[in-house]
């Protein structure tokens, strides 16, 4: 293994999250530079994990074509993840590129935001982040509103009484009306999922989506749920009962997550920019 | 039914980069270099000490 040093000029810090230190003991794992462990910085009854990185590996002018270029973001994004998972500890994440040119730099952060992550880490303490997506396939919905919409039933056995040259305009409106349906459909299984969940969580972030998927299925909703350990198992039944119930949705469960959509975002609001 | 209950452990390079990068309701791709950026340049800019290189 090769053996690297950082000059003090050639050194700044990453920092990956902080935790009420400094009793919180470190994970055995390498940092972004994957040739330097995890180590800490304390201040005030608060610690920073971070570890040393070349700051010309982040540099401005090269950054842009870094982070579009997945073999060097996906490794470095990896140990980002890596880190804040294996901390045993409720961990206030930070964003990915969290960099500070000398120790004292975390410091100060530390300093100046202390109440900020000591609110954030009772609120963190004992909950973890997990993530919820659903997922609508098109066909399977219209297919399931067929069977079981009355009106439209009605429509297609009207339909089916028609001469063959009447039925094209005929097909147009169920079509419209099936397509009104599948809307008011989704719209409903949005409004329960997040409604039915959110009972269960400490914090929601997120909310309804639309993304089309190369599948042709359609994600209309990601979100992300602050959920106590003891109210686990309950919060996971809940998204399988959401998944039974709304027939033509998939749901998908993701996690756990460290916190990163409950976290502060210190730099935003402090005073020292 | 049609459908089943997934739980993912195995995190997907895009949900990873979703949240590190941009919380809240920017939707990432891994094309949209232009949003990923932004998120990292905003740590660094607002950082007290951007790197000097």
């Amino acid at each position: 293994m090769q053996t690297i040093t950082y000059d003090d000029a050639a050194r700044a810090y990453y920092v990956y999250g902080v935790v009420a230190g400094p009793a919180v003991a470190l994970p055995d794992v390498h940092g972004i530079d994957q040739r330097v462990p995890l180590s800490a910085i304390a201040e005030g009854g608060l610690m920073a994990l971070v570890s040393p990185v070349d700051p010309a590996d982040f540099a401005p002018d090269l950054i842009e074509e870094r982070l579009a270029d997945l073999t060097w973001l996906e490794p470095r994004a990896r140990a980002h993840q890596e880190v804040l998972s294996r901390v045993a500890a409720a961990v206030a994440p930070l964003r990915f590129g969290t960099i500070f040119l000398d120790a004292d730099g975390v410091r100060a952060m530390l300093r100046e935001n202390g109440p900020l992550f000591r609110a954030a880490l009772a609120r963190l303490e004992g909950r973890r982040e997990w993530g919820v997506k659903i997922v609508v396939n098109p066909r399977r919905l219209t297919d399931h509103l067929i069977e079981t919409s009355p009106q439209v039933r009605s429509l297609i056995v009207q339909r089916d009484r028609m001469a063959s040259g009447a039925t094209y305009l005929f097909q147009k409106k169920i079509d419209m009306l099936l397509l009104d349906l599948a809307r008011r459909q989704v719209e409903a299984c949005v409004a329960a999922s997040h409604a039915r969940l959110s009972i269960l969580s400490a914090a929601v972030a997120g909310g309804a989506a639309a993304q089309r998927q190369d599948d042709g299925n359609e994600l209309i909703f990601k979100g992300a749920y602050l959920v106590a350990e003891d109210q686990l198992a309950v919060f996971m039944a809940e998204v399988e009962s959401l998944d039974a119930q709304f027939v033509g949705f998939s749901f998908a469960l993701t996690g756990p997550w460290p916190a990163y959509s409950f976290a502060v975002a210190p730099v935003e609001d402090a005073a020292y920019v | 039914m049609y459908e089943s209950l997934s739980i993912d452990r195995e995190l997907t390079l895009l949900d990873l980069l979703d949240r590190i990068l941009d919380k809240g309701d920017i939707t990432l791709s891994v094309a949209d270099v232009d949003l990923v950026y932004l998120g990292l340049r905003l740590r660094l800019t607002s950082s007290s000490r951007q790197p000097d290189v």
